[in-house]
């Protein structure tokens, strides 16, 4: 059964003169085990369609179904801090929480806290291959990579099926970026998570399950 | 293009537009208007510094005060050892003339009126002398007169011969004067001529010139030019028929003119090139103009004579004839005033030194800048010595002026501090519409665009947002102008520096004139336009700042500065969530939770520091109420001290039981005639009564009594008219006594104080009884015990004695309101008074005013003047009133200013983190969560901002008061809300957009 499920859904940006419809009456449906591409021109809506399934808004029209439930039906709060989890171009990590603790931070969210938090946070950040010596480090003082490893073992606290990376490699050099797209290729392959990655790098589309290419806030195709 | 997207710019960040929109709108015209009262009341200022002229009148307070036919010896004294320069050289002093007046000459001027200063002198030739009865006076024929104003030749005349031997059938010459007898006869009293200048200049000896026999040399005498009764003759013409000579470098500085008393009728005042050149013009008075048949245009031929220490009507000797002498061009004529009614005015000329003759105890006056008359009077009135008393005529203009200098400084410290936060918003909205958008220009520069592109698209969004608010703004300013000039004026007229009513500060007349609120429209288009500029300015130097740090290095690394190593911070022991996530950006914000917690300190500081200040003003007004004395005289309808006011009894017995008054003064003048010391025994050889004389003698005996000393009933010699001005009265009392004794009621044979030139004369000492003969309808012989001699410093040795001896202490004092009418025939010559307490001097005010005393220049139903000496106790008072005022109008602004800032701070503080809230949000963290997460942060940092603050005071200031403590909640208040508002508004926008942008 699909993890996630988008039926027909329209999404469109609400400014006082130019509404933008960025996401078309757009169906499709994602399975866990599976590593997505969604891949597009800059402005064709992979953000946007990467945030909605991040629970960040609910469609305009449509519905998205996470485990045949609505989203607009969930507690989107609840939501995100349970079934997805999304990974920046920009990291996106708080600044003055070192690694460990942004990775803490939403299993603290979800009262989980303590040594038994610390312990799973540092098993995580080893499982993105972190260095031992990063993890009282301040975001400032990591690497692109290391930053982007962090939000990886953030985005796996939790235990969240769904983790949704919105060009995760952009700000990374090509070595870095492999390593990244190889972790989440295993998460997927190995841990059963559902990944989507929105890229337009074609070395990332073909080590990917499933190529959505979208054009103009529609699917155009996929392989 | 540029412009559309600069716009779209704009419009996407609504909430920080709408709110710079709001705070230059607000802070444009409140700018607006402050510049424009500012400038309404600066003008305003201008118009009363042309209309209105301050003087400071130094005058002497002598014994003989306000006579100015004497020379007052110690008034020379005074003169040459006092340094004018002090007043002359003071800052504050526009022009210092002292008093220039001389006795004038004008050729064929006659003077026939009340005033002419020899009226009733004469000398005259006498013959067919025979015996009137068997008393002293003669009768004679006036053969001719060499002069006299009453044309009495051939006519019968009493003679009093003054001792001198008249003898039947020769003839005399005669100086003397005529007085108005009860009979028709003429009256002639034989005095000896006396003339100070004649004498210092060696023209007549010590024997004393009042007689003599001409027998058979009538023809002779008449025309002898070198006989000395014909030059007494002719000097006698010369200063019957004089005018006052009035030099100046400002007429309207001097006192008459400034306070109106005199005015140009007719023609024109001194214009600066005369006044500098000293041309030879005048302006006369009507009735010189009249006498002289002369008109404006026409020129007068005249002389003037000074002469070193003399009276006035003594500085003229024929011999010694005129210093200086010149035709004068009328060019005005002033009115005619009692005395003031025979006087020419000319322009200071260096040739004619004035100031070797002071005539009169005016010591001169200095025009003053109108706004700093009472610092001058609190510099120059502590260096002034003993009896130089120093006055401000201000014409009104304090209580025109002072109002709206300070609205003017109010408008000003408004303007400014609007001017202040201008800036720092206008720099803030550079800074977070230019520089926080550098990522932008990184794009359009490395699209390609052009500099100038980049420029423009700054410039073009800012400067609609500043461009709509300053118009805005100005608009908002120019319709509230209105109501803002209107709450200027009714400040401004409820506004009374302090009650002037009776004070010795409003002597002056008062002028009035009125504000116009004339508000300059131009001045809000101006305005807008500067922060236009500015908020231009701003962002273009923001934008050059971007683009030229582009042109250094490219994106460079990350910006972030180090920050300190987690391992101190144990923070793994609080608990999670939004608590922790407050203390570690607490302590991790580094300068931004420094900033914050400086800018809670600072300003709860600032507020503490307003407040005290206001605090602090009310203490010192208590202290100046409880150290001021406030002294308190009856005066004459000019504002003038002497002692011949006819108080009457039962109203000072009123005033007394007012309670406003402590130690009132009193004192009662009776001339007296001393007879001698009666023997202790009562075995006189001499009875010592004394057989008064009948008729013209009785006439001449008392007006010689008039004229000589008094015994002075008082209860306070020190508060006595000669000694009041003086600090240096010395008494030698017998063992015993002390001044204590004239407040006592007579026990007795009364006790009284001689000065030491009596007890000289007459050979008596202290403990001895004198005799006197008084005058009151009839003689009375009065006895006194001599306790104590003074020296004295009028030219008069009068006797100080027990008030209680003129009347009853009991009644005097009763509080029983039937004792009024037993006072009524009891007068006073002068009073006063020291006020009990001058918290209450107010009510005192309105006591007085209630009763009906008149003030100077305000006539109530009693013609009796008082002058509070209250001027540097309302000047310490108003200073502090100012302050108090300030801080009703002013702090509350500053506070109000200190709110917003506090405010917009914490909105602002929170606004630039909406990534890292919009981050929480995207990790799932509920609203609340969020709220608290932020919200206990800054409200943390700004309690230990304040806590600090308060602890900082508290331990510098000892204490919080009330205010206190209400400012710091008020700031902590506005501080939670602008957090509070912040992070509500930011919680209800969609994230997504956030989260997606790019940094
Ligand atoms: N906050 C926003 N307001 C208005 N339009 C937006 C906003 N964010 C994105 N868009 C528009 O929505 C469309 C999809 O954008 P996005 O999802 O960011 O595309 P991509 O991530 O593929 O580059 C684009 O046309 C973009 O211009
Ligand atoms: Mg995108």
């Amino acid at each position: 059964m699909a993890i996630l499920e988008l039926k027909n859904v329209s999404y469109s940006y609400n400014n006082l003169h130019h509404p933008v419809e960025a996401i078309k009456d757009m169906s499709h449906s994602f399975e866990r085990g599976k590593v997505y591409a969604i891949v597009g021109k800059s402005g064709s809506g992979k953000s946007t369609l990467l945030s909605l399934l991040a629970g960040l808004d609910t469609p305009h029209s449509g519905k998205i179904f996470f485990e045949g439930i609505a989203t607009a039906d969930m507690d989107l709060d609840e939501y995100r801090r349970t079934c997805t989890a999304v990974i920046y171009q920009n990291f996106r990590l708080f600044p003055l929480l070192t690694a460990l603790e942004n990775v803490m931070y939403p299993m603290e969210l979800c009262n989980l806290k303590g040594r038994k938090a610390e312990n799973t946070a540092i098993g995580l950040l080893e499982k993105v291959a972190l260095p031992v010596n990063a993890r009282d480090r301040f975001p400032g003082m990591l690497s692109g990579g290391e930053q982007q490893r962090v939000a990886i073992a953030r985005a796996l606290s939790m235990n969240r099926r769904v983790i949704l990376a919105d060009e995760p490699t952009g700000n990374l050099d090509t070595e870095n970026g492999d390593n990244i797209i190889e972790i989440l290729i295993n998460l997927a392959h190995e841990d059963n998570y559902c990944v989507l990655i929105a890229t337009h790098d074609l070395n990332i589309i073909q080590k990917t399950d499933e190529v959505l290419y979208i054009s103009d806030g529609k699917i155009a195709g996929h392989e | 293009m540029i412009f559309r997207n600069s716009v779209k710019n704009i419009i996407r960040s609504g909430k920080k537009t709408a709110l710079f929109i709001i705070l230059i709108t607000i802070l444009t015209s409140t700018l607006c208007l402050g510049l424009s009262i500012w400038i309404s009341a600066d003008q305003f200022l201008l118009e009363c510094n042309a209309n209105y002229m301050t003087i400071g009148l130094l005058e002497y307070m002598g014994p003989e005060y306000p006579d100015e036919s004497v020379f007052d010896e110690g008034m020379s004294n005074a003169i040459s050892d006092f340094d004018f320069s002090l007043i002359s050289g003071n800052e504050n002093v526009l022009l210092w003339e002292r008093s220039a007046r001389a006795l004038g000459y004008i050729e064929g001027l006659v003077r026939t009126d009340v005033y002419a200063p020899l009226r009733e002198s004469g000398v005259v030739i006498v013959s067919n002398i025979g015996n009137f009865n068997n008393y002293s006076p003669k009768i004679a024929v006036i053969e001719k007169s060499l002069f006299s104003t009453r044309n009495p030749d051939g006519k019968m005349v009493l003679i009093e011969p003054d001792g001198f031997e008249l003898k039947p059938g020769r003839s005399y010459v005669l100086n003397g004067s005529f007085t108005t007898g009860k009979t028709s006869y003429m009256y002639f009293v034989v005095t000896p001529f006396v003339n100070k200048a004649a004498s210092n200049g060696g023209f007549i000896g010590e024997d004393s010139i009042k007689a003599d026999d001409i027998t058979g040399k009538i023809p002779f005498s008449l025309s002898d030019e070198s006989n000395i009764f014909n030059k007494i003759a002719r000097t006698y013409s010369v200063i019957n028929n004089s005018v006052s000579v009035h030099s100046t470098r400002n007429l309207n500085s001097l006192p008459d003119f400034h306070q109106q008393r005199l005015f140009i009728e007719k023609g024109r005042d001194f214009t600066t090139e005369e006044y500098e050149s000293g041309a030879k013009v005048c302006i006369v008075s009507e009735l010189v103009a009249a006498s002289l048949g002369k008109g404006i245009g026409d020129s007068i031929e005249l002389s003037i004579a000074i002469s070193e220490d003399t009276p006035f009507f003594e500085s003229y000797w024929v011999d010694s004839g005129f210093t200086h002498s010149g035709t004068y061009e009328i060019t005005g004529i002033c009115n005619s005033t009692g005395k003031m009614s025979y006087d020419v005015f000319i322009p200071a000329n260096s040739d004619v030194d004035f100031t070797v003759n002071q005539i009169g105890y005016t010591l001169g006056q200095a025009v003053i800048a109108n706004d700093r008359a009472g610092l001058f009077y609190d510099e120059i009135n502590p260096l002034l010595p003993d009896r130089m008393r120093l006055t401000i005529y201000d014409q009104g203009y304090a209580s025109v002026a002072e109002p709206f200098e300070k609205v003017r400084r109010i408008a000003f410290i408004i303007t400014l501090a609007c001017v202040i936060v201008s800036l720092a918003v206008l720099a803030l909205f550079g800074f977070l519409f230019v520089y926080r958008q550098r990522d932008t220009a990184d794009i359009m520069i490395k699209l390609g665009t052009g500099k100038r592109r980049v420029y423009r698209y700054f410039l073009y969004g800012s400067g609609l947002i500043s461009l709509f608010a300053a118009a805005l703004g100005s608009a908002a300013g120019f319709y509230l102008s209105g109501f803002a000039t209107g709450l200027v004026n009714s400040t401004a007229l409820n506004y009374s520096v302090s009650d002037t009513r009776y004070s010795i500060g409003s002597l002056s007349i008062q002028k009035p004139l009125e504000w116009i609120p004339d508000i300059e429209y131009g001045v809000f288009g101006l305005t807008a336009l500067c922060l236009l500029l500015v908020s231009l300015i701003s962002c273009l130097s923001f934008a050059t700042v971007i683009l030229a740090r582009k042109n250094k290095k490219p994106r460079g690394k990350k910006r972030k500065p180090p920050l300190p190593s987690v391992k101190g911070l144990a923070l793994s022991g609080i608990s999670g969530g939004p608590f922790k996530y407050s203390l570690v950006s607490i302590f991790r914000g580094g300068q931004r939770s420094i900033i914050t917690i400086c800018v809670a300190l600072s300003s709860v500081i600032f507020l503490n520091q307003l407040a005290h200040t206001s605090g602090g003003y009310n203490a010192r007004l208590l202290e100046i109420y409880e150290d001021s004395v406030i002294t308190g005289q009856f005066m004459d309808s000019g504002g003038i001290y002497h002692n011949k006011l006819s108080l009457e009894a039962f109203q000072l017995n009123d005033l007394y039981n007012s309670g406003y008054v402590d130690s009132l003064h009193l004192s009662r003048e009776v001339p007296y005639y001393y007879l001698g010391r009666p023997d202790p025994k009562g075995e006189d050889e001499n009875p010592l009564t004394f057989v008064l004389p009948k008729e013209f003698a009785l006439e001449t005996f008392l007006d010689k009594l008039t004229a000589g000393p008094k015994i002075i009933y008082t209860n306070s010699i020190s508060a006595s008219p000669e000694f009041i001005y003086s600090t240096g009265l010395s008494v030698e009392y017998l063992q015993g006594f002390d001044e204590s004794f004239l407040a006592q009621k007579p026990d007795g044979i009364p006790n009284c104080l001689v000065s030491t030139d009596f007890m000289e004369e007459t050979g008596s000492r202290p403990g001895d009884v004198i005799r006197v003969l008084i005058w009151t309808y009839k003689g009375i012989e009065h006895d006194m015990k001599i306790v104590g001699s003074y020296v004295k410093e009028g030219k008069k040795d009068n006797i100080y004695c027990q008030l209680g001896v003129y009347v009853d202490l009991d009644l005097l004092y009763s509080s029983d309101p039937g004792a009024n009418e037993d006072l009524y025939s009891y007068y006073f010559d002068s009073a006063n008074f020291v006020i009990s307490d001058a918290s209450k001097i107010d009510d005192f005010k309105t006591y007085l005013y209630d009763y009906g005393y008149s003030e100077v220049n305000n006539f109530r139903s009693i013609r009796q003047f008082i002058v509070l000496d209250d001027k540097s106790f309302n000047s310490m008072k108003n200073g502090i009133y100012q302050k108090i005022r300030h801080t009703k109008v002013l702090h509350p602004f500053l506070y109000t200013l200190t709110g917003i800032i506090a405010f917009v701070l914490s909105y602002l503080l929170i606004a630039s983190r909406k990534k890292e809230l919009a981050l929480m949000r995207g990790l799932g963290a509920g609203k609340f969560t969020i709220f608290l997460s932020f919200f206990i942060e800054q409200a943390l940092l700004c309690l230990i901002g304040c806590a600090l603050g308060i602890a900082g005071w508290t331990l510098f200031a000892g204490r919080l008061d009330e205010l206190q403590q209400l400012l710091a909640l008020g700031y902590i208040a506005c501080y939670f809300l602008g957090t509070a508002t912040a992070i509500v508004i930011m919680n209800h926008t969609v994230v997504l957009s956030i989260l997606n942008e790019e940094d």
